[in-house]
């Protein structure tokens, strides 16, 4: 009720409740453009615009879905509409193959690592390779729609998240022993 | 995202959406700041419209009152003028005449007698209208060598069809009438000036259109599947209810509105020569299209129906017979009848998924606006105008169009009316 009342504050254009729904949503929504951009000024210029955008188009939200997930729907097409203007998507970056799923990968061990060093990982992963693990593994969308976002063949998001799975877990199960060494 | 992916998520993509799910990282102060400096000059704008159409208001004031109280004032002081120039005419001519049995009615050789006084009191024929909208003045004298008529004549000479017969001037339209001379000896004609008939009332058809938009700026969200509108504050069936669980987003920016089309049935009241009132009932349909940017094939449409009730003051500049020249503005207020959302994604795989949604749209679209018209009178009563004209829609939390987008608009409107 309470978020219901804030968005028709908000229709209405008053400064007081923007500066609360951005209060409310700019710690999480800051989170998910980081993860596809890994750069804070970047990511904060993101921010900014997703939010801007929701301002002036809050009318436009009917009100019938969950409103969390059309605040966040605006940011990730905010950040693809940045990626694909900087053609980050199409950058070919040489990386290590890795060999083999690690299917017995022990994710009580991975509770060790906090979500921000889990971020930092995803962070490191090569642009295109982040953008579909975010998109399939994070945000829920199938390879036939990432395919059609990102303009590629579905059987290339498939690929790329295969691969960004497999960089990923080594990297947190390396991440692992380290922290037990210590 | 909550929604269920189609593909299975496997253990390691499950568990790190769990943990980053609710993650959260702290935000620069500056990033808020930067925010709501950019949104305040959205508001400046808005108070620029503000300013804008007030003053707009103002200047359609003057221009409906000032002509008007000018006008009023020559006419009060014109008819003290004509008034003093009747009387002393009359009693020159009875001067002059200085015969005349009260029964006897005026002869031709009488005529003779007083044209030369005449034709002084043609020298000095006042030209305006009294204050009663009725004045007598001195007739021009007619031709006497020609043999035309005199300026004296029979009352019993002179048929209805004479009377009648009037001529039109300034919009003016002067008859021949009869008076007697103070002491009763001799009657003369006199054009009787009359403001040419007003029509009180005129209804109108009208068609009009507005200037088209290309290529604006205008995001909409679309989303493959079960995904209702984010058109708007509309109404949308149960069945879309399931959006978030399994839609994706695509922004189709691309927008391409087409010129809006308007009809409507007007009712125009005349007030005095000069003002009238005019309302009535107007139908406008809105479309717009959408694409998806980057070589997206997907589209979206949108159609919007309209009903609304304008109000407008008219002051007509120039009012005659034939044509009349006027200057609108007032405002109108629009009740969205139906909104037809009908979007086409397609997916790399070439599949296709269409998905029409209708629903009824909240709330009431206000506006201003201001023309300028000409009107033509064709036959009898039907005239037929044109009227270009400028508006403004306010920001009412419509569904998105070219009123959206942009709410300043240039159209042109054209029609028939009818006097009665």
């Amino acid at each position: 009720m309470n978020e219901k009342l804030l968005i028709a504050r908000c229709k209405r254009g008053e400064s007081q409740a923007y500066r609360e729904l951005y209060e409310l949503y700019a710690p999480a929504m800051m989170s998910v453009c980081m993860r596809y951009v890994n750069n804070k000024e970047t990511a904060q210029d993101l921010l900014q615009e997703g939010f801007i955008k929701i301002f002036t188009k809050i009318d436009t939200y009917s009100e019938t879905g969950a409103f969390s997930g059309w605040i966040r729907r605006i940011f990730v097409t905010t950040a693809l509409q940045y990626l694909r203007s900087n053609d980050a998507l199409k950058q070919s970056v040489d990386i290590e193959e890795c060999e083999g799923y690690i299917n017995d990968m022990d994710f009580s061990a991975l509770d060790q690592i906090s979500a921000d060093e889990l971020m930092a990982s995803i962070a490191e992963l090569p642009e295109g390779y982040r953008t579909v693990f975010n998109l399939f593994a994070l945000e829920g969308y199938s390879h036939s729609e990432i395919a059609e976002m990102l303009g590629v063949k579905e059987s290339t998001s498939r690929s790329q998240f295969v691969r960004a799975k497999k960089i990923l877990q080594k990297r947190l199960e390396s991440l692992v022993i380290v922290k037990e060494t210590k | 995202m909550t929604g269920d992916n189609k593909e299975q998520l496997d253990r390691f993509s499950e568990y790190m959406r769990q943990r980053l799910d609710d993650h959260q990282m702290k935000v620069d102060d500056s990033c808020w700041n930067n925010i709501e400096s950019r949104l305040k000059p959205a508001k400046r704008k808005n108070l620029r419209w503000i300013v804008f159409s007030a003053a707009a208001a103002v200047v359609l004031l003057l221009l409906l009152v000032v002509p008007y109280i000018s006008d009023t004032s020559k006419i009060e002081e014109m008819a003290q003028v004509t008034g003093k120039a009747e009387v002393h005419e009359i009693e020159d001519i009875s001067e002059t005449l200085n015969v005349t049995p009260p029964e006897s009615k005026p002869q031709e050789n009488d005529a003779a007698t007083a044209t030369p006084l005449l034709h002084k009191s043609k020298e000095k024929q006042p030209d305006a209208v009294s204050k009663n909208s009725s004045s007598i003045v001195s007739a021009p004298i007619p031709d006497i060598e020609r043999g035309n008529d005199v300026g004296v004549v029979d009352k019993s000479d002179v048929t209805d069809n004479d009377i009648d017969s009037g001529i039109e001037e300034n919009g003016v339209e002067k008859k021949y009438e009869y008076v007697d001379l103070p002491d009763n000896s001799s009657k003369i004609p006199v054009f009787r000036m009359e403001k040419a008939k007003q029509n009180n009332w005129e209804l109108g058809l009208s068609v009009g259109s507005t200037r088209n938009e290309n290529d604006i700026d205008s995001e909409i969200y679309a989303y493959a599947s079960k995904y209702s509108p984010s058109l708007a504050n509309g109404k949308v069936e149960d069945s879309y209810l399931g959006w978030q669980e399994s839609s994706i987003a695509e922004n189709l920016s691309d927008a391409t509105h087409n010129a809006p089309l308007s009809f409507g049935i007007t009712v125009r009241k005349n007030i005095s020569n000069r003002i009238a009132l005019e309302s009535g009932l107007v139908y406008t349909y809105l479309s717009s299209k959408f694409k998806g940017v980057g070589g997206s094939r997907s589209s979206a449409k949108s159609e919007l129906h309209y009903l609304g009730v304008p109000l407008n003051a008219v002051f007509y500049l120039y009012n005659q017979k034939k044509w009349n020249v006027y200057l609108a503005g007032g405002g109108m207020v629009e009740k969205g009848l139906r909104l037809k959302y009908s979007q086409n994604m397609v997916f790399s795989n070439n599949k296709g998924e269409s998905t029409s949604v209708k629903s009824s749209v909240d709330g009431l679209q206000w506006s201003v606006n201001v023309s300028a018209g000409v009107a033509y009178r064709v036959y009898g009563g039907w005239n037929i105008y044109v009227e270009p004209k400028l508006s403004y829609f306010f920001d009412n939390n419509q569904p998105i169009s070219i009123r959206t987008d942009n709410p300043f608009s240039v159209g042109l409107g054209a029609g028939i009316k009818y006097d009665f």
